[in-house]
């Protein structure tokens, strides 16, 4: 059996949670960061017309989502910080002591981001000069750039054992400059793609307020995003598995190329998609080109985990997880679940039951 | 026995960083919890007529709550992992092993809180009366549930219950503490709810001074619960083991202090609330609100330092000492020393004399630094200073009769003298008498008082030292 269905039910149950968790986390957060890098690139693009820098649809719907999608980015990334606790926890303790003042930094810069995205979303913002919004969203997805740089340096220092010892004493991560950036290139670069696929799912559903009917035919260059983003991304990550000799071992197996071939037909699937003008402004295919996006970071979060897995003595984690498995409560989390998510669809129910375009003036 | 590196913050403790963290992130936290119930009070009070200007109140209340609960609140609340895990990452590796579906059945309401709260939010000006009561029902039901499966696995560090003797979940969950912690905390939110309103009110330029008097007087019905505090800070007190009791109660001066801060503060906001805006219905000023949400703040920030402080020893009671080692762990520490299985040396730049002080300094990161600097708040030289060396010696040996609040020293007589070299060095910087060559009689002296002092705390075992001692972990 392929990773991580060669992991003892425990095990798989646990890792099975943390990447589907991981994913969903990275897909929200992927539409914050490259909507932050869209918004600086749009103010410079439309240096000397405003007008149409606040009428263009992406932007319109980038400034006015993107709090919701940190809200959600933050939500959906406790469940893998959860998991991982338990996948790896000495590794991923040690790896955060090890960072120390970074993560405890990162708490104040999140919050800071967050703001900003508000500021972006502000009135204010819209009277500023071309630079200066720039400059604000510069900022806030220079602030992402950061929270996003700790992760990574979290998941390579984690896999260096033998390096701890040293890098506590000196306080020098045991990183290399190319395993940093092949690594950073490989999420901000399908963040482009997560985030073309995203607003276009926007514009051809959301009709209270941000899109129109008309909207969604005018974005078509959304698919140069997407589709650089989807070259960048096939790059980068071979790279990033190339400089690191685990990486390249853990591959370099049956596992690694099953995921990376099952990865390879959903990348090209989404090439195609993509590449007719005309089907990247259809509604007809955003369905299935989130699932291609959703199905190819799921094989690329897999093929993370195996070179992880390869890199640590991950069979001694195996009892741990054993232990943890035998812990209560698993049922009431999977009942608890059922019904959350039944009152979430009723919620839902709810707001359809009820809602009517006309808003509610409730100043008067 | 996992060992980690450990970052010392000198001149802060790392147990600050944990407070300030923590403090906020409750505050926020329960005042989200606070804020969903006081909404659907609202909401009620507009659809049934009551209150003309409720729904501009809820419009305008809830933006704060998105702004700074939705944001700030959820941040912090992640922000605690990462500062739990700086100040002690074997209580949250244990807390997280031993609860994580727990844990994980909490994140399913935190997901359904912020998904009711984004649907009232982003639609409740296009939807009907009926329709936002039940999401803002829905928000403050899945919040309130946040509080109570989070009240359980915090309460469990206090007191484990009948947990500790077969692990059963239930016990664990439902512990000693459990009830009174959370109607406690039930009241406190429903008073952070109450106290943001006045100030929220009071942003409200549209209204008159008697349309903002008549809002703040429906504000204050959600502190009068108020009341029934002194009754659950009672059964809180009876349900705590009587050494954490004794701690808060004038064992501990610091303690003692914050829980003097935190009953203090609660009078002063209950006094006001009660007397003068419920019974006189008075109006409240901007600025008074907010002092009485500081004063909330203050209060908070005792109740939290008094609950963390109450369970030293342990960080666990019963399972986990407050410097991440566990109980059975120590017999075997006295022999084979607490430094054989930590592979991290000193970081560099630490100012150390020699041998014996490099060893010292790494027994003192190993056993102190979680809840003491060097030279910092709470710093050992400062709180020893008025020791010989002899005296610190025995002091350190039989640490858990000196000090009952203190773990028992986990190490071997060559590890215990290398400290008070290390630390009496730090005091007065003789370098000659730091690393001279270490005293047989000296360290059978200790081993001596060490043995006399044994491996068991003094504190919080009357019967549970065959579990915790038999390693039953």
């Amino acid at each position: 059996m392929p990773f991580p269905f060669d992991l003892p039910m425990t095990s798989l149950t646990y890792m099975l949670l943390y990447l589907a968790t991981f994913v969903t986390h990275h897909l929200s957060m992927h539409f914050v960061v490259a909507g932050c890098l869209t918004i600086v690139g749009a103010s410079i693009w439309y240096r000397t017309d405003n007008e149409s820098l606040l009428a263009n649809p992406v932007i319109r719907v980038l400034r006015d989502w993107m709090p919701f999608g940190l809200s959600a980015a933050i939500t959906f990334g406790v469940a893998p910080l959860l998991f991982v606790q338990i996948l790896v926890p000495h590794h991923f303790y040690t790896a955060n002591l090890l960072l120390g003042w970074r993560w405890m930094v990162v708490i104040p810069t999140l919050i800071a981001a967050f703001y900003l995205l508000y500021v972006l979303k502000s009135k204010w913002f819209e009277r500023l000069t071309w630079w200066q919004r720039a400059l604000v969203a510069a900022v806030n997805a220079g602030l992402f750039v950061f929270i996003g740089f700790c992760w990574t340096a979290n998941h390579l220092v984690s896999s260096q054992v033998e390096a701890w010892p040293e890098a506590f004493a000196s306080g020098v991560l045991p990183l290399a400059a190319i395993q940093v950036v092949s690594r950073s290139l490989v999420w901000l670069s399908v963040a482009f793609v997560s985030m073309a696929s995203i607003v276009t799912a926007q514009l051809a559903y959301l009709r209270e307020g941000t899109a129109t009917d008309e909207d969604l035919p005018t974005v078509g260059w959304l698919r140069w995003f997407a589709l650089a983003g989807l070259g960048v991304f096939a790059i980068a990550s071979l790279t990033a598995i190339g400089v690191s000799i685990p990486g390249f071992s853990a591959v370099n197996s049956g596992s690694g190329y099953l995921w990376l071939g099952l990865g390879f037909l959903l990348w090209a699937g989404q090439i195609a998609l993509w590449d007719s003008g005309t089907m990247a402004t259809s509604r007809s295919w955003i369905g299935l080109r989130l699932g291609l996006l959703a199905g190819m970071l799921f094989c690329g979060a897999v093929v993370r985990e195996l070179i992880r897995a390869a890199s640590i003595d991950f069979a001694a984690l195996i009892p741990k997880h054993e232990e943890a498995g035998e812990v209560q409560g698993f049922s009431l989390f999977l009942v608890t679940a059922v019904i959350v998510i039944g009152l979430m669809t009723l919620s839902v129910w709810w707001v359809r039951q009820s809602y009517h375009a006309e808003e509610v003036d409730i100043e008067s | 026995m996992e060992v980690f590196p450990v970052n010392q913050y000198d001149p802060l403790m790392p147990g600050i960083l944990m407070a300030i963290v923590a403090v906020v992130h409750v505050f926020l936290a329960q005042f989200a919890v606070g804020g969903g119930m006081l909404l659907c009070y609202f909401q009620w009070l507009a659809m049934t007529g009551r209150c003309p200007n409720a729904r501009l109140f809820v419009h305008g209340y809830f933006k704060w709550l998105v702004l700074i609960s939705f944001v700030a609140g959820a941040v912090t609340g992640v922000g605690i992992w990462f500062t739990a895990i700086q100040v002690s990452a074997p209580t949250i590796g244990e807390m997280i092993r031993n609860f994580h579906w727990i844990w994980a059945t909490e994140y399913l309401f935190f997901l359904l809180e912020i998904f009711a709260g984004y649907l009232f939010y982003r639609y409740h000006r296009n939807i009907s009366d009926a329709a936002c009561l039940k999401l803002l029902g829905m928000y403050a039901f899945a919040a309130w549930m946040s509080l109570f499966l989070i009240n359980g696995i915090i309460s469990w560090q206090l007191t484990p219950g009948g947990w500790i003797d077969d692990h059963w979940i239930v016990a664990g969950f439902f512990n000693p503490t459990f009830w009174p912690s959370l109607f406690f905390r039930t009241i406190v939110a429903l008073t952070l709810a109450g106290l943001v309103a006045c100030i929220v009110v009071n942003t409200m330029t549209k209204l008159d001074q008697e349309e903002k008097r008549t809002l703040i007087n429906y504000a204050a019905h959600l502190l009068v619960p108020m009341v029934l505090m002194p009754i659950l800070g009672g059964w809180f007190m009876l349900a705590m083991p009587e050494d954490s009791r004794g701690w808060i109660t004038g064992g501990s001066p610091a303690m003692t202090l914050f829980m003097n801060i935190s009953v203090g503060a609660s009078l002063a906001i209950g006094g006001y609330a009660f007397i003068g805006m419920f019974l006189q219905k008075l109006y409240i000023n901007g600025a008074t609100a907010t002092l009485l949400l500081m004063l909330a703040f203050g209060a908070t920030a005792g109740g939290e330092f008094v609950r963390e402080g109450s369970r030293k020893p342990y960080s666990i009671r019963y399972w986990m000492y407050s410097n991440g080692i566990f109980p059975d762990e120590v017999a075997q520490m006295r022999k084979d020393g607490c430094l054989a299985n930590d592979p991290y040396p000193l970081t560099e730049g630490t100012k150390v004399a020699g041998e014996i002080t490099t060893r010292g300094a790494k027994v003192f990161r190993r056993q102190c630094a979680v809840c003491h600097t060097v030279v910092g708040i709470n710093g050992v030289t400062d709180l020893t200073k008025t020791w010989d060396e002899e005296q610190m010696r025995m002091n350190f040996a039989k640490l858990q009769h000196t000090k009952p609040f203190m773990p028992p020293f986990a190490g071997t007589p060559e590890e215990l003298e290398s400290l008070v070299r290390y630390l009496k060095w730090v005091e007065h910087g003789d370098d000659s008498a730091a690393e001279a060559p270490l005293d047989e009689e000296a360290l059978a002296n200790i081993q001596k008082w060490l043995d006399a002092a044994g491996t068991e705390p003094t504190s919080g075992l009357h019967q549970r030292s065959d579990v915790v001692m038999k390693g039953h972990r």
